[in-house]
C-alpha cells in the first residue's frame, strides 16, 4: 500500500507541475548545449579553444544553481498549494500517519528533480561528446548533475518551510532585518552568516553555491 | 466492538479566549444514524474537526470506534468515511484521478461498487473537479466516502446547498449503505426535517455546548408547551419530565416538557395550579424551542 | 593607548596557549624585532593608503601591534573603537597572530578601500578584521594557517613591498592574496585555459616546460620561451589578415620562425605571458610553504639573486625538485572543485530528513 501511495502522490503531484516541469527540462538540456556556442567559429584560435570553453562554462555556470532553486521552489509550493487551498482536510483526514504523509509528499518533491536533473546529465554527456575538448578540459556532467539534485532538494525542502511556515513566516524577514541592524551597528554578523549558510562545507545553502561547471580542469 | 461508535467526554476548545466547544460530552452509539443539530455558527463543524483530529488543543478525551484521538488518529480515520461541509478534494484532478488517489489510501476500498455508483451519479471520469456543478461534487465525496467501505460516516452538512433530486441521490445512496453494511452515521445539518425521516438519535448543539441528546423517538414523543397560571407547582414527583421552564412576568410560568399523556392537566389541578395551554410540537419546533429554553436557562445563569 | 602594553599582554596570551610556552627573553627579543619591523610596515601602510584615500589626510592607528591607516576624518572614531573590537580580534585571530611573535612577522591593516562615509569605515574594519581588507605579511611555516583564516588579500601590497624589484616584476599582479589551495587551483586553470602548448605540456607533466611557462628557464628569447613555433604562426595568422602580408605564407604556412618575427615585429605585436600572474604567485606560494620555518626571510635575505635562486632558498630545493612537487600538487588538486560531492549531498540528505520530521511534528501538521 505504501508503494502505492507514493506512486498515486508523485503521479498527482507531476501532472500538477507537468508544463514547468518540461520547460525545466528544456531549459536542463539549452545550458549545457550553449556552452558550445561559437566553439566551432572558423576565427576561434584552436590552442585558445580550452580557454573559450573553460570561459564559456564559466558564464554559464550560474544558470545551473538558479534552475535548480526556482524548480526546487516551484515544486515546494505546487507540492503544498492544494492542501493550503482545502485548508489541509483532505490530506490530513487520509488515514495515514502524518510523518508518513510528510515523508511521502518529501520524497516525490526531490523525485520530480530526478527527470531535470536526467536530462542535464545526458545533455551534458552530449555537449562533452560533440566539444571536441582539448585534453587539458574535463567535462564534469555526472558531478554537475549531482550538484543539481542537490541543489534542488534543498531548494525544495527551504521552499517547503517556508511555504509550511505560514502565519510563522514573519521571522524570516525579522531574522534578516536583525542582521542588518547588527551590520549597522558594526558587528560583523552579516557576512559571517552568508559564510556559514553558504560557504561553509556543510553550510545548509552550500549545494547552491560552489562551483557549477560542466567543463573544468 | 464497543457501544459507543463516537464519545467524548468533556471535549473542550478554545479559540483565543471564548470558548468554541464547551464540554462537550457526545454517546454515539454503534449503528445508529445520529443527527447533529444545530444553528449556524454552534460548533457543529468544530466538533467534526476535533473528532478527526484536525484541531490542536483540545482538551478532553476523544475515541472513535474504540480508538483514542488523536494517538490512534490514522487506524481510526482508516474505518472512517468523512464528508466535510466544504468540498476539500483537489482541485486539480479529474473525477478518475479522484477516485485513484483517494483509494490508494484505503485498504477496504470497493472499486466495482464506486464504478457503479458513478455510473448512476453520471460523473464522467474525465471531468475536472474545477468544473463539477455543486451537485455534482456532492456526489463524488459521498462515492468516496462509502467506496471506503467506513464502519463510521461523518458527514457534515453533505446536502446543505444541493438541489431536491440530487439531495434525494445523496441521501438515498446513504441509506441503502447504512441498510447495507449496519454503518453508524454521524451527521450534521441544521435541517431538521431531513434529519428526521432518517436520524434515530439526536444532538442538539449551541453556542459550543451540546444542550440535549437522545434518541428521536423520545426527542418527538410528547413534547409540549405548557403555559400556567398563578403560582407554579413544585415539579417533583410530576408524571413527564420538565426540560425548561421560563418565567413571562405577569403572566405566569411556560414550561417546556416531554412524555406529555392525555389526562396530565389533573396532576396541575391537584397541585392547585391552573393550567391554562397546552400546545403541541413538531420536531423543528421543538428544536426551536429547546434552543431558546436553553438560552434562557444559560442568561439565568 | 599605547601600544607597547598591549603587545605585551599580547605576548602574554600567544604564550600562555598550551605548546606554546616562550621564556621571556625570546619574548623580547621578538617584540624587539617587531618594533625594529614598525617603520617600515608604517611607511608601507602609509603608501598603501596613499593609493587607498588618495589626497585626503591621514593617520596611522595602531590595534596593538597592528597599525592602520584611517583617513583623519575616521581616526579618531578609530581609536575610540579599537580597544573594544581588539580582543574580539585576538579571539578569532589568535591562531594567525602566534606568528607574530614566533616569526616577528607583522600584520597591517587596511580599513576599506572605498569607504565613503564614517560609520562604513570603522564598522567595515570591525567586519572585515582580517578579511578582505587585510594586508598581510606572513611567517613561512604559516602560509596556510593564515590563508584558512583570511580567505582574500591574506599575501598582500606589503609583503610584496619587502621582496626585491626582481621578485616583485615577476609576480606581477599574482599575489593578491588568495589561499594557497586557491591558488594552486588557479594555476591549473589558467595553464589549462593558455594559448600556449608549452603551458599545456607543462600541465601534462613535462617538468621542464613548467619552468618555460613560469619564466624560470634563464635569459632568453620570450616569444620561443613560451611559444611552440605552431602557436607562433597561430598569433601571425590572426594578427596579419591580409593575405598579401610580406612574409605571412612562409610563417603561416611553412612555419618560418624568422618570417614569423618580423611579421609580428612589424604589426608591433608583444607576445602575452602564457599564463595569468596567479599561476607564478600558486609558485611563490608554493615554494614558501614548502620552505616551511624561516622561508620568508630567506626570500628575503636573497634578494638581488635571481627569482629561481630566490625561490630555491625559500624553499631549500632545487627548482626541479621544487617544480617535480609543484607540479604532483597541481595533479592533486585537478578536479578538486568537481569532486569531493559528499559533503554537498550530506546537506541535502540532511535537509529532506530535517524536513520531514519537522513536518511531522510542527505547524499546521497538528493546528489546522
Amino acid at each position: 500500500m505504501n508503494g502505492r501511495i507514493f506512486r498515486v502522490t508523485l503521479a498527482a503531484q507531476a501532472r500538477y507541475v507537468a508544463p514547468f516541469l518540461a520547460l525545466a527540462v528544456l531549459i536542463a538540456v539549452a545550458l549545457p548545449l550553449a556552452t558550445l556556442q561559437g566553439m566551432n567559429a572558423s576565427e576561434v584560435f584552436q590552442l585558445d579553444r580550452a580557454g573559450l570553453v573553460l570561459a564559456q562554462s564559466r558564464t554559464l555556470a550560474g544558470g545551473y544553481p538558479i534552475l535548480a532553486l526556482c524548480l526546487g521552489l516551484f515544486l515546494a509550493v505546487a507540492t503544498w498549494l492544494p492542501d493550503i487551498h482545502q485548508r489541509w482536510a483532505y490530506v490530513l483526514t487520509l488515514p495515514v500517519a502524518r510523518s508518513r504523509i510528510a515523508l511521502i509528499r518529501v520524497v516525490a518533491g526531490i523525485t520530480l528533480l530526478v527527470p531535470v536533473a536526467l536530462a542535464l546529465w545526458i545533455a551534458g554527456m552530449l555537449a562533452a561528446r560533440v566539444a571536441d575538448l582539448p585534453d587539458v578540459v574535463r567535462a564534469y556532467p555526472g558531478a554537475l548533475t549531482l550538484r543539481f539534485l542537490a541543489g534542488g532538494a534543498v531548494a525544495f525542502a527551504a521552499g517547503s518551510l517556508v511555504v509550511l511556515a505560514g502565519k510563522r513566516l514573519w521571522i524570516i524577514p525579522v531574522a534578516i532585518g536583525l542582521l542588518l541592524l547588527l551590520q549597522t551597528a558594526g558587528l560583523p554578523i552579516w557576512s559571517n552568516v552568508i559564510d556559514a549558510l553558504f560557504l561553509h562545507p556543510l553550510g545548509p545553502f552550500h549545494p547552491l553555491a560552489g562551483q557549477w561547471l560542466l567543463f573544468d580542469v | 466492538m464497543s457501544d459507543l461508535a463516537i464519545r467524548t467526554d468533556g471535549l473542550t476548545w478554545r479559540a483565543g479566549q471564548s470558548f468554541m466547544l464547551d464540554k462537550v460530552d457526545l454517546r454515539v452509539p454503534t449503528g445508529a444514524v445520529y443527527g447533529f443539530l444545530g444553528p449556524n455558527g454552534a460548533g457543529k463543524t468544530t466538533t467534526i474537526r476535533a473528532l478527526l483530529g484536525l484541531l490542536g488543543g483540545v482538551e478532553g478525551k476523544i475515541t472513535l470506534l474504540g480508538h483514542d484521538i488523536p494517538g490512534e488518529l490514522p487506524r481510526a480515520l482508516a474505518r472512517t468515511g468523512y464528508v466535510p461541509e466544504r468540498p476539500h478534494l483537489y482541485r486539480h484532478f479529474t473525477v478518475a484521478q479522484a477516485l485513484t488517489y483517494h483509494s490508494a489510501f484505503h485498504a477496504q476500498w470497493d472499486a466495482a461498487w464506486a464504478e457503479s455508483q458513478r455510473a448512476r451519479f453520471g460523473l464522467a471520469l474525465d471531468r475536472e473537479l474545477d468544473r463539477l456543478s455543486k451537485g455534482e461534487m456532492g456526489k463524488l465525496m459521498i462515492l468516496l466516502a462509502l467506496a471506503q467501505r467506513p464502519e463510521l460516516l461523518i458527514l457534515d452538512e453533505p446536502t446543505d446547498g444541493l438541489d431536491p433530486v440530487v439531495r434525494r441521490d445523496v441521501l438515498s445512496a446513504l441509506v441503502e449503505y447504512v441498510d447495507e453494511r449496519k454503518a453508524t452515521v454521524f451527521i450534521s445539518s441544521h435541517l431538521v426535517h431531513e434529519l428526521e425521516r432518517i436520524c434515530d438519535w439526536v444532538g442538539l448543539m449551541d453556542m459550543g455546548r451540546l444542550v440535549a441528546e437522545m434518541p428521536m423517538g423520545r426527542f418527538k414523543a410528547g413534547v409540549r408547551r405548557l403555559r400556567l397560571g398563578g403560582v407554579p407547582p413544585v415539579p417533583d414527583g410530576a408524571p413527564f419530565t420538565l426540560l425548561a421552564r421560563e418565567n413571562t412576568i405577569g403572566r405566569g410560568e411556560e414550561w417546556l416538557v416531554r412524555d406529555w399523556a392525555d389526562g396530565m392537566e389533573q396532576w396541575f389541578q391537584a397541585q392547585g395550579s391552573p393550567l391554562r395551554e397546552v400546545t403541541a410540537l413538531d420536531l423543528e419546533d421543538v428544536f426551536v424551542e429547546l434552543l431558546r429554553w436553553a438560552r434562557f436557562d444559560r442568561r439565568s445563569a | 593607548m599605547s601600544e607597547r602594553p598591549l603587545l605585551l599582554i599580547l605576548a602574554l596570551l600567544v604564550a600562555a596557549r598550551p605548546g606554546m610556552a616562550q621564556t621571556v627573553p625570546q619574548l623580547e627579543h621578538r617584540l624587539r624585532l617587531l618594533q625594529e619591523r614598525r617603520e617600515a610596515v608604517v611607511d608601507s601602510i602609509a603608501r598603501r593608503s596613499d593609493r587607498i584615500f588618495e589626497d585626503q589626510p591621514r593617520e596611522v592607528v595602531f590595534a596593538g601591534p597592528v597599525p592602520i591607516a584611517y583617513p583623519a576624518w575616521a581616526a579618531a572614531n578609530a581609536r575610540a573603537s579599537l580597544p573594544k573590537v581588539a580582543p574580539v580580534w585576538l579571539e578569532r585571530y589568535g591562531a594567525a597572530l602566534d606568528t607574530l611573535l614566533r616569526d616577528t612577522i607583522t600584520i597591517g591593516l587596511d580599513p576599506t578601500a572605498n569607504a565613503s562615509t564614517r560609520g562604513t569605515v570603522i564598522g567595515e574594519w570591525r567586519l572585515g578584521a582580517l578579511r578582505s581588507e587585510v594586508v598581510a605579511g606572513l611567517g613561512p611555516d604559516v602560509v596556510y594557517d593564515w590563508i584558512t583564516v583570511v580567505p582574500t588579500e591574506a599575501l598582500g601590497v606589503w609583503e610584496r613591498s619587502l621582496l626585491d624589484t626582481t621578485m616583485r616584476a615577476w609576480l606581477g599582479r599574482g599575489l593578491r592574496g588568495q589561499s594557497a589551495e586557491r591558488l594552486l587551483d588557479g594555476s591549473v586553470r589558467d595553464l589549462v585555459a593558455s594559448p600556449s602548448a608549452v603551458a599545456h605540456r607543462c600541465l601534462g607533466g613535462r617538468v621542464e616546460e613548467c619552468a618555460r611557462v613560469l619564466d624560470l628557464s634563464g635569459p632568453s628569447e620570450s616569444l620561443t620561451r613560451w611559444y611552440d613555433l605552431p602557436d607562433i604562426a597561430a598569433f601571425a595568422d590572426r594578427i596579419a589578415t591580409e593575405s598579401w602580408a610580406r612574409g605571412r605564407s612562409e610563417c603561416v604556412n611553412r612555419h618560418d620562425l624568422d618570417q614569423c618575427r618580423a611579421l609580428l615585429r612589424r604589426n608591433h605585436f608583444t607576445p602575452p605571458r602564457p599564463t595569468n600572474d596567479r599561476v607564478r604567485a600558486g609558485f611563490y606560494a608554493f615554494a614558501i610553504v614548502t620552505g616551511g620555518e624561516g622561508a620568508f626571510l630567506r626570500v628575503h635575505r636573497a634578494a638581488g639573486r635571481s627569482v629561481a635562486e630566490q625561490l630555491e632558498a625559500a624553499a631549500q630545493l632545487p627548482l626541479d625538485t621544487l617544480l617535480v612537487r609543484w607540479h604532483a600538487a597541481l595533479r592533486a588538486d585537478r578536479g578538486h572543485a568537481q569532486g569531493d560531492l559528499t559533503p554537498i549531498l550530506m546537506v541535502a540528505l540532511a535537509w529532506a530528513v530535517g524536513t520531514t520530521l519537522f513536518f511531522s511534528w510542527r505547524f499546521r501538521w497538528r493546528h489546522v
